[in-house]
């Protein structure tokens, strides 16, 4: 027989905060922790580096081409004599800062579709997922080679692309979230209360969503940066002289018989990072979403 | 069933027809003709050039011609090529074909091998190895595994060659690199599906009546248990096929993902739009096969949807 517990007047310990919970349990995870840090070093190598290193990412030099890596040139140069180091750093840059932005266009697309189609549910609701199922099912990755092709490679054009590719599993996501939690008992006193619809969907369904787009905003970064390499590597991406990490690997593809480090360095922080972003984003799943744990 | 069947032929059928469209619409809205040279043709020659491309008709005509063309499967003429698209279409998609079933069968092979493995050894060490390989495979994409193999296989050891597509062995390296990486997601896949199935009382039930171990993941789990995979087969495909592209490009291969990358670079548009059209087929009917299977599988997805 278990001991009977004695009647107390102890009030129960204070409450912890959702995001409070959630940090303790992602800091308790070391992989995702490292990830982290490793991340922080790498966007600020490529964010201040370019500043510190006193080569601009286009300055050629004929006298030096090709040169092996050395203290001058840690990871040696290209064809042109350009540092190769600097052109790490703005190709960091250039897909972080595609990987950030065209995530932001994907959570606000996806987001948004997908709030208000769960919300309004019914048919509408089921005729707007229907329309993503559509659009889930088409090669978008023909599409995006086709209008990088035809109508010019800017960079405007490639972040509409990249997001208008991604929004759809965030769509999902909100979808499934909103439709389960509008029956519940505090969306309906807000209905009762007479509060118009957009306010319901913004103040009381989407907070509740919140954590669930974070867990996906993070995983959806490494797959940009993936989609955008994958591009620049075809030669559709971010134009020369502009690096990207795709173009720099491509460029390094190119070379490999004579350079191994021109293809083997990029190829490094590019894999880096997809690693480090998968894990955090991982580990946050692990620290947001506690249910989802599949083990 | 029945319903159901009707139902997702018909998306399949909208799928398909959306796609060749979308492409068919981008096509048009194209800035710039397409026989725009360096050197102005003259006003005669640009005018038989558009009659005998049917250009001189207006966008609508052209659109239909088009279907029509395709229900008779002919793909119309190429604009850069003497070739017609029929011709370089039958010349590069068995190659692209051949690359594919084989990555596909490179996946299926780790994946299933991996993940199985990985769920019955749960939090034991064939589970951590795998799923780090899988990580690693996931973080790898096919532009940096190409590569490297490259050099690894064809440059410094002289095992394997580095590109072309002649003997069997040129046909190794573009199948491991497409597929590895989608034998790293399937190797999830399964795992979670497996985990899920091992966790449900009918298995104890099937272990409690004494039945052997074998027979125990052969007829009980693995049909639960690969519903996901099978699920996943379809975005596989989806992405062996763009994974073709550039494959192709890496070991020189000469099949239609390059040949797409290609006439749109060329801006080729007939024969963009018949890559398109071909690829669009294939996924539909690939998504269509999957999605059969998993009705078949899962009694559930029947009842839910009909």
């Amino acid at each position: 027989m278990p001991e009977q517990v004695p009647p107390t007047e102890k009030l129960p310990p204070p409450g912890r905060s959702y995001w409070g919970d959630a940090w303790s349990r992602l800091a308790r995870n070391r992989l995702a922790l490292i990830s982290l840090w490793v991340l922080v070093g790498i966007t600020l190598f490529c964010v201040v580096g370019p500043w510190l290193r006193g080569y601009g990412f286009n300055d050629q030099d004929y006298a030096r081409v090709f040169a092996d890596p050395s203290g001058a040139f840690p990871f040696g140069t290209d064809d042109l004599g350009r540092d190769q180091m600097v052109r790490i750093m703005v190709g960091g840059r250039v897909s972080l800062g595609i990987g950030l932005t065209a995530t932001a266009v994907t959570l606000i697309i996806g987001v948004l579709y997908g709030a208000v189609a769960g919300y309004a549910g019914g048919r509408l609701g089921a005729l707007m997922m229907r329309l993503v199922d559509v659009l889930y099912a088409m090669p978008f990755t023909i599409f995006v080679i086709m209008l990088l092709t035809f109508f010019g490679r800017n960079m405007w054009l490639l972040f509409v692309a990249i997001g208008a590719v991604e929004w759809l599993t965030m769509a999902r996501m909100v979808y499934g979230q909103v439709r389960s939690l509008k029956e519940r008992d505090f969306v309906l006193a807000a209905r009762m209360l007479g509060q118009p619809w957009y306010r319901i969907v913004w103040r009381h369904l989407l907070p509740n969503v919140l954590g669930v787009i974070v867990v996906y905003a993070t995983l959806t970064v490494p797959s940009v940066i993936l989609l955008e390499s994958f591009l620049s590597f075809l030669g559709l991406g971010v134009q020369a002289p502009r690096p990207s990490w795709g173009s720099l690997i491509k460029f390094g593809a190119d070379q490999m018989t004579t350079s191994p480090h021109l293809l083997i360095i990029p190829a490094l922080f590019f894999s880096v990072t997809l690693f480090c972003l998968n894990f955090l984003g991982d580990g946050l799943r692990d620290a947001l979403d506690p249910q989802s744990r599949r083990d | 069933m029945g319903r159901y069947l009707l139902k997702r032929l018909l998306q399949a059928v909208v799928v398909w027809w959306a796609t060749i469209t979308i492409a068919f619409v981008m096509l048009k809205l194209t800035p710039g003709d397409p026989f725009s040279t360096e050197r102005a043709l003259s006003p005669q020659v640009l005018a038989q050039l558009e009659a005998h491309y049917g250009l001189d008709q207006p966008a609508w005509v052209q659109y239909l011609r088009y279907f029509e063309g395709l229900f008779h499967g002919d793909f119309g003429p190429s604009y850069t090529s003497t070739r017609s698209v029929n011709e370089i279409l039958g010349q590069t998609l068995p190659v692209s074909l051949e690359l594919g079933a084989w990555a596909l069968l490179v996946a299926l092979a780790i994946g299933l091998g991996a993940g199985t493995a990985a769920a019955l050894k749960h939090n034991r060490w064939p589970d951590y190895t795998v799923m780090s390989f899988a990580m690693l495979g996931i973080c790898l994409p096919t532009f940096v595994l190409g590569p490297i193999f490259q050099l690894l296989f064809g440059v410094q050891w002289r095992l394997l060659p580095v590109s072309g597509w002649f003997a069997a062995d040129h046909r190794i390296l573009p199948a491991i690199t497409l597929g590895l990486v989608y034998g790293a997601i399937i190797a999830r896949v399964t795992r979670g599906g497996m985990l899920e199935v091992l966790s449900q009382d009918f298995l104890k039930t099937a272990r409690a009546k004494g039945l052997p171990p074998m027979e125990i993941l052969l007829r009980h789990t693995l049909r639960g248990g690969l519903l996901p995979t099978v699920s996943y087969l379809g975005p596989a495909i989806a992405g062996i096929v763009s994974g073709s592209f550039v494959i192709e490009t890496i070991f020189q291969i000469p099949g239609l993902g390059r040949q797409f990358v290609q006439a749109a670079l060329n801006r080729d548009l007939t024969l963009v739009l018949g890559t398109v059209t071909v690829y669009a087929t294939l996924i539909t009917l690939a998504n269509l096969l999957v999605d059969l299977a998993v009705a078949w599988l899962d009694p559930r997805v029947r009842s839910h949807h009909a």
